[in-house]
C-alpha cells in the first residue's frame, strides 16, 4: 500500500496545498468560491428571514396563526381541541348589518370581538375622524361601538353619539381605521362598525336563517398550530384558513426584489463557475509535467486523482468557510439597511440556511473544476521523455453536457423560479452560440488580414491565429463576462428604473368609489377648484359569473377555497376601448373598433384560478340580465402600480345600458387631506378608500429592496473580473515563453510588450462587441419575458462593451504579463526545458 | 531469494515499435532481443533519431511494444495496464533524466523522498537526507530547484534515483545538459553509486566517452540492436 495512515493520506496534498496557495489559477479558483459562496449565503440568509418575517406578518393580517371559519354557529369542539396544544383563542362574528342614526339608514359590515382579539397584529383607532390613528390594545366595551370615519360622514353623526345597531342603541367611542383581519378586498363599499359580543344578544341580529360568519382564531407556537390544523375534522362547510402570504401587491414587490436578487446571484454563480473552470485548466496544464513524473515514480492513476481531488477539497472547504463567514456578514449589512422592509421584526438568521447554501454552492462550484483535474491522471508518463505526448484531450461533447449539467444543478434551485431560470439559461447559451461564432469568425478573418499589417500586428494577430481553439475559449470567457457585467451594470440600470417607475413617486394613494354618473363632472370641478390633476374616471358594473362555455357556475364547481369565494361574490367588471398602462397583454389580442362586441379581457391570475382559458364564453348575471362574451385576451397587471385595475374588462359595447357607478383614483398630499373631509361632506355617497400607508410601504419595499440588489450586484462584479483575470491567466505561461523567446531574438521589452498589447486589443475588442450585442438583447429578453415591463433598447451599451472589453482585456493582461517581461529570458527558457 | 538473484533484470524478447504516419507505418525499432544480468552495466547508443528514447520507454513501460514482450525481474511489464507498470517501476526502477525533472515546487528533500513516500515509506525524509549527504548536497537540503545549478540539479535527481533502492536504473542523456567538467563529476558519481548499490544500469546516450564507461555496449541501427 502507498500511504496507510489517514495523516499520510492527506499529507501529500496538504503539502501540495500549502505550497500550491499561492499559485495564480489556485488563487483564481479559491476567489470565485469565496465569492460565490458569500454571494449565495448573504442572499440566502437574508431572503429566509424576510420570508419567516412574512409569515409572521401574515399571521396579522388574519389577526391569528388560523382560523376556522362557519357560517354556522362554531362548536366548542374546535375551542377544546385548539387548548390541548397549548393554543390560545378567540372569536368574532360578522354580518352586514343596517345601523340608524336620527333618519339616517346606512348598510355597514358589523364586527362582533371578544377579549384577547386581535391574537396577531395590531387595530388601530382614534379620538376622531380622518386623524392619525395609534394602535389599541382593548376591544369596544359592553355598550359601546368603533366605527369606520366615513360612516360617520355618511349618517352625519360623531363621536359620543348614540346609533342604533339592531334591537339596542350603542355609544360610539372611537374611530376605527384598521382591524387586522379586515380582509383582502380593499374596496369593501360598506362602513365598518365594531361592537363587543357580549351586546349580540340584546341586539337581536341573530335569527334563524341571518347570514353571520363565525370565527374562531388561533395562536400559539408554529408546532403547536401545525398539529391542530393536521387534527381539526372539519365540520361541513366550514373552512380553514392560514397565512398565505401578504397582499398580492406586497407580494407582488417582494415577488420581484427576490426575483432580481434569485437573477444576480444566479449570474455570480455562473461567472464564478466559468473562472473556476478557466483556471482549474491552467492549473491542470502546468501540472501536467508533475503528473508524468509522479506516474514514472509509481504513483498509480488513482493515487493522482485522489491527492488533486484532495488538495482541491481542500481549498474549497476553506476558501467556502471564508466565504460563509463573509456572505453572514454581509446579509447582517443587508438586513440593517431593509430595516422596516417587513412590518413584523427580522428573525435571527439560521444557521442552517448558511450552511445549506454554503455547502450546495460548494459542491456545484468544485463540479466546474471537474473535468480538467479528472483528465489529469490520463498523462502518460512517457511525457517525461517527450513533451509533446499528453492525455488525450476530454471529448469535448462530454464536457458540454457536463457544463449544462453542472449549470441546471446550480440554476434550479438558486434562482427559485423556472421561468427566470429558463430565460437566463437560453440568454446564456445564446450567448455562448454568438460568442463562439464570432470567435471562430474573427480568428478566421484576422489570418487573413495579418500580412496587410505592420511589424505588431502581425505578430500580434499571428497569435490569435495560432493559438486557434485557446483564443475561442479566451473570447466566449471574456464575453461572458463583460455581457453579464453590461447586463448588469448598464441594462439592469434600465430595469431597476423601469421597476421602480411603475410604482412612481406620485402614484395614487386615494381611491373614490360608488360615484354615480351624475357626479362625475360635479367631481371633476371639485378637484380643478383645488388644483389637483383630473383623474380618469372608469365604469364598474358589477355581476355575477353565472357559468363558463354555458356551464353553470357556483361555489361548488372548485376546490380551490380562492376559487369558492370569487364564484360566490359578485365581480367588479369594467369596460375599456384601450388597454391601461401597467396591463401587459400574454395571451390573446387587446380588441379594436372592428373585432366585435361581446369580448371579455381576463387577467391572467385569476384566469388560472377560475380555469379561464382564451376563446371561452363567459356569462354573468347583471341586474336580472344575463350577457355573453368570448374571452379574446389575457392580461398580467401590474398590481403595485396601484392605478385602478380590474380583473374581468369587457369591450364598451357589452356594458352598454347596464346600471354602472365609477371608479377614480389620484394621488393626495399628507398636507392635503382635509380635503378629504370637504369631498365626504359634499359627495356623501362617494366612498373613499385611503391607501396612503399601503403606498408608502410598497415604495419603502422598493428602494430598499433596489439598495439590496445593488449590494449582492457587488459579488457579481467581483466574479466578472474574476472570469477576465482567469480567462487572461489561461495563455499566461504561453506568453511568458514567448515574450522570452521575442526577448531573445533581440526584440526590445516595448515592443514584445506592443506585441502582446495588439493581441489583448483585438481578442478585447470581437468579446466586448458581441457582449454588448447579447446584453441588450437579454435584458429584452429579461425586461418582457420575465419581469413584464417595458424595456427601451439603448445601443450605446454595444459601444460601452467594445471600451470595456478593449480596456479590461488590456490592462488585465497587460498587468498579467509585466512581470513575464521582467524576468531574464535565459531563466524563462531554461525552465520551460 | 537466492533464485531472484539469478534471474536475468531485463528480458525483451522480439519487440518492435511502430507508429502510423501520414506516409504510412513508421517502424522505429524491428525485432529487438535484449537482455541485462543484475549489477551489468549497458549503454545504449546511436544517432539521433535512431530510436533509443523509444527503446528505454519500453524498457520502463512508459510505453507499450506494437509486439513482443518485456520483463524485469521475472514480471512481465509488455502485457500489464498502466498502474501495475507504474507499480513495476515504483518497485524495480529508477531514472535519471537529461532534463532533471525535478519537481519546482517541492525543495530538494521532498524531491528525493518523493519515490520513497509513493511506496509508504515513514521513514522517507531521513533516507532522503542520507542520500542527499552522499551526493553531497547536505548543505542544500530546503533549496528549491530554481536556486540549484544544473550541476545540483542532476545530483538531486541521482540522489532520488538511488534513495528508492531500485534494482534498475535508467539515465537517459543524464550529462547532455551539463558542462564537462559537471558532467564528469556526475558521471563518477553515477557510476561509483550503481557500484556500490549493485544496480542494473542501463544507460542511453550519443557520448562515446560515458558509453565506454559501460561494461557492455549495444548501438541501434535502422531498428535493430547490434552488440558493440
Amino acid at each position: 500500500m502507498m500511504l496507510r495512515s489517514p495523516i499520510r493520506f492527506l499529507a501529500a496534498p496538504l503539502r501540495a496545498f500549502r505550497r500550491d496557495i499561492a499559485d495564480r489559477s489556485f488563487l483564481v479558483m479559491g476567489a470565485a468560491v469565496v465569492i460565490a459562496v458569500a454571494s449565495v449565503t448573504a442572499v440566502d440568509m437574508f431572503t429566509d428571514r424576510v420570508r419567516a418575517a412574512l409569515v409572521r406578518q401574515s399571521s396579522a393580517l388574519l389577526a391569528a396563526d388560523v382560523v376556522v371559519i362557519s357560517n354556522e354557529k362554531l362548536t366548542g369542539n374546535y375551542a377544546r381541541s385548539a387548548r390541548s396544544f397549548d393554543l390560545i383563542t378567540t372569536s368574532t362574528l360578522s354580518m352586514r348589518s343596517v345601523v340608524t342614526f336620527k333618519e339616517h339608514l346606512q348598510l355597514t359590515e358589523l364586527k362582533a370581538v371578544e377579549d384577547n382579539y386581535p391574537l396577531r397584529g395590531k387595530m388601530l383607532v382614534s379620538d376622531t375622524p380622518f386623524a392619525s390613528a395609534n394602535p389599541s390594545t382593548d376591544i369596544p366595551v359592553a355598550g359601546t361601538a368603533w366605527v369606520e370615519s366615513r360612516l360617520l360622514s355618511l349618517i352625519g353623526a360623531q363621536v359620543g353619539d348614540r346609533i342604533g345597531v339592531g334591537a339596542s342603541t350603542l355609544r360610539i367611542s372611537k374611530i376605527l381605521v384598521l382591524e387586522p383581519d379586515r380582509g383582502g378586498d380593499l374596496f369593501n363599499i360598506a362602513p365598518r362598525v365594531m361592537i363587543n359580543q357580549s351586546d349580540i344578544p340584546a341586539t337581536a341580529l341573530i335569527a334563524p336563517g341571518s347570514r353571520v360568519r363565525y370565527a374562531l382564531l388561533v395562536a400559539g407556537s408554529p408546532s403547536g398550530t401545525e398539529e391542530f390544523k393536521s387534527n381539526l375534522s372539519l365540520r361541513d362547510g366550514d373552512q380553514i384558513l392560514s397565512p398565505d402570504s401578504a397582499r398580492p401587491e406586497i407580494r407582488n414587490a417582494l415577488k420581484r426584489a427576490e426575483q432580481y436578487l434569485g437573477l444576480a446571484t444566479l449570474t455570480t454563480i455562473l461567472l464564478a463557475g466559468v473562472a473556476i473552470a478557466l483556471a482549474a485548466r491552467s492549473f491542470a496544464a502546468q501540472r501536467r509535467d508533475a503528473v508524468a513524473l509522479l506516474r514514472t515514480l509509481g504513483a498509480t492513476r488513482r493515487f493522482v486523482l485522489r491527492y488533486f481531488l484532495l488538495e482541491i477539497l481542500m481549498l474549497g472547504l476553506l476558501t467556502a468557510t471564508i466565504g460563509a463567514a463573509l456572505g453572514m456578514a454581509s446579509q447582517e449589512i443587508i438586513a440593517r439597511s431593509m430595516t422596516g422592509w417587513t412590518q413584523a421584526a427580522l428573525p435571527e438568521p439560521s444557521i442552517t440556511a448558511a450552511l445549506r447554501a454554503a455547502g450546495t454552492a460548494l459542491l456545484a462550484l468544485t463540479g466546474f473544476a471537474l473535468p480538467p483535474l479528472m483528465n489529469l491522471p490520463n498523462v502518460p508518463p512517457l511525457r517525461v521523455l517527450r513533451n509533446d505526448v499528453d492525455a488525450t484531450p476530454p471529448n469535448k461533447f462530454g464536457i458540454l453536457i457536463y457544463a449544462l449539467a453542472a449549470t441546471l444543478f446550480v440554476a434550479p434551485w438558486r434562482a427559485d423560479d423556472i421561468q427566470l431560470t429558463i430565460w437566463s439559461l437560453i440568454g446564456l447559451v445564446v450567448c455562448l452560440a454568438a460568442l463562439i461564432l464570432a470567435a471562430l469568425a474573427t480568428t478566421k478573418v484576422v489570418t487573413q488580414l495579418r500580412s496587410y499589417t505592420g511589424l505588431v500586428w502581425r505578430f500580434g494577430v499571428a497569435n490569435i491565429a495560432r493559438r486557434g481553439m485557446l483564443t475561442t475559449v479566451q473570447i466566449c470567457a471574456l464575453g461572458l463576462g463583460l455581457m453579464v457585467l453590461l447586463v448588469l451594470g448598464i441594462v439592469r440600470n434600465d430595469l431597476l428604473d423601469d421597476w421602480l417607475s411603475s410604482l412612481p413617486p406620485d402614484a395614487p394613494n386615494q381611491f373614490l368609489m360608488n360615484i354615480q354618473p351624475t357626479d362625475v363632472s360635479s367631481l371633476l370641478a371639485f378637484f380643478e377648484r383645488r388644483e389637483i390633476d383630473a383623474p380618469s374616471f372608469y365604469p364598474i358594473v358589477r355581476g355575477r359569473l353565472s357559468a363558463i362555455n354555458d356551464q353553470p357556475i357556483t361555489a361548488n364547481t372548485y376546490v380551490d377555497p380562492r376559487a369558492r369565494r370569487l364564484a360566490d361574490r359578485e365581480f367588479n367588471l369594467s369596460a375599456a376601448a384601450d388597454l391601461k398602462p401597467h396591463n401587459v397583454i400574454v395571451e390573446g389580442q387587446w380588441w379594436d373598433s372592428t373585432s366585435g362586441d361581446g369580448q371579455f379581457s381576463v387577467e391572467r391570475d385569476i384566469a388560472r384560478t377560475l380555469n379561464i382559458r382564451l376563446g371561452d364564453t363567459l356569462s354573468y348575471r347583471i341586474a336580472g340580465r344575463e350577457i355573453h362574451g368570448t374571452v379574446t385576451n389575457l392580461r398580467a397587471v401590474q398590481w403595485e402600480s396601484m392605478e385602478v385595475n380590474f380583473f374581468v374588462e369587457a369591450t364598451p359595447q357589452l356594458l352598454d345600458d347596464l346600471p354602472a357607478t365609477f371608479i377614480t383614483s389620484f394621488r393626495l398630499n399628507s398636507t392635503s387631506y382635509p380635503i378629504l373631509r370637504e369631498l365626504v361632506e359634499k359627495f356623501p355617497s362617494v366612498t373613499v378608500i385611503d391607501v396612503a400607508a399601503l403606498v408608502d410601504h410598497i415604495r419603502a419595499i422598493m428602494d430598499r429592496s433596489a439598495a439590496a440588489i445593488e449590494f449582492v450586484f457587488l459579488f457579481t462584479l467581483i466574479s466578472g473580473i474574476l472570469v477576465l483575470i482567469a480567462a487572461v491567466q489561461s495563455t499566461q505561461d504561453e506568453r511568458v515563453f514567448e515574450s522570452a523567446l521575442l526577448k531573445t531574438l533581440g526584440a526590445s521589452r516595448f515592443l514584445t510588450l506592443r506585441i502582446m498589447g495588439a493581441e489583448f486589443l483585438t481578442i478585447g475588442f470581437i468579446s466586448g462587441l458581441v457582449a454588448g450585442c447579447v446584453a441588450l438583447l437579454s435584458g429584452w429578453l429579461v425586461a418582457t419575458r420575465v419581469l413584464e415591463i417595458d424595456y427601451s433598447v439603448n445601443f450605446i451599451v454595444i459601444l460601452i462593451g467594445i471600451v470595456a472589453g478593449v480596456a479590461s482585456v488590456t490592462l488585465v493582461g497587460t498587468v498579467a504579463i509585466m512581470s513575464a517581461l521582467k524576468r531574464p529570458a535565459m531563466l524563462v527558457l531554461r525552465y520551460r526545458d | 531469494m537466492s533464485e531472484q538473484i539469478l534471474k536475468p533484470a531485463i528480458i525483451v524478447e522480439n519487440i518492435s515499435k511502430s507508429y502510423p504516419t501520414p506516409d504510412g507505418i513508421l517502424e522505429v525499432l524491428n525485432d529487438i532481443n535484449f537482455r541485462a544480468e543484475q549489477s551489468e552495466s549497458i549503454a545504449i547508443v546511436g544517432v539521433s533519431g535512431s530510436g533509443k528514447s523509444t527503446l528505454l520507454a519500453l524498457l520502463a513501460g512508459l510505453d507499450l511494444p506494437t509486439s513482443g514482450s518485456i520483463s524485469i525481474h521475472g514480471e512481465r511489464l509488455s502485457d500489464t495496464d498502466e498502474d501495475a507498470r507504474a507499480k513495476l517501476r515504483n518497485k524495480y526502477i529508477g531514472f535519471v533524466f537529461q532534463q532533471f525533472h525535478l519537481l519546482g515546487n517541492l525543495s530538494a528533500l521532498e524531491n528525493v523522498a518523493l519515490p520513497l513516500e509513493l511506496r509508504g515509506d515513514k521513514e522517507a525524509t531521513q533516507h532522503a537526507n542520507t542520500a542527499l549527504d552522499q551526493v553531497g548536497l547536505s548543505e542544500r537540503v530546503q533549496h528549491f530547484p530554481r536556486q540549484l545549478s544544473g550541476g545540483e540539479q542532476q545530483r538531486v535527481a541521482l540522489a532520488r534515483a538511488f534513495c528508492a533502492r531500485p534494482k534498475i536504473l535508467y539515465a537517459d542523456e543524464p550529462t547532455g545538459n551539463l558542462d564537462t567538467a559537471t558532467a564528469t563529476k556526475i558521471t563518477d558519481l553515477l557510476f561509483a553509486l550503481n557500484e556500490e548499490y549493485a544496480t542494473t544500469l542501463v544507460l542511453v546516450t550519443h557520448d562515446e566517452t560515458l558509453a565506454a564507461r559501460c561494461a557492455r555496449q549495444v548501438r541501434l541501427v535502422d531498428g535493430h540492436l547490434i552488440d558493440v
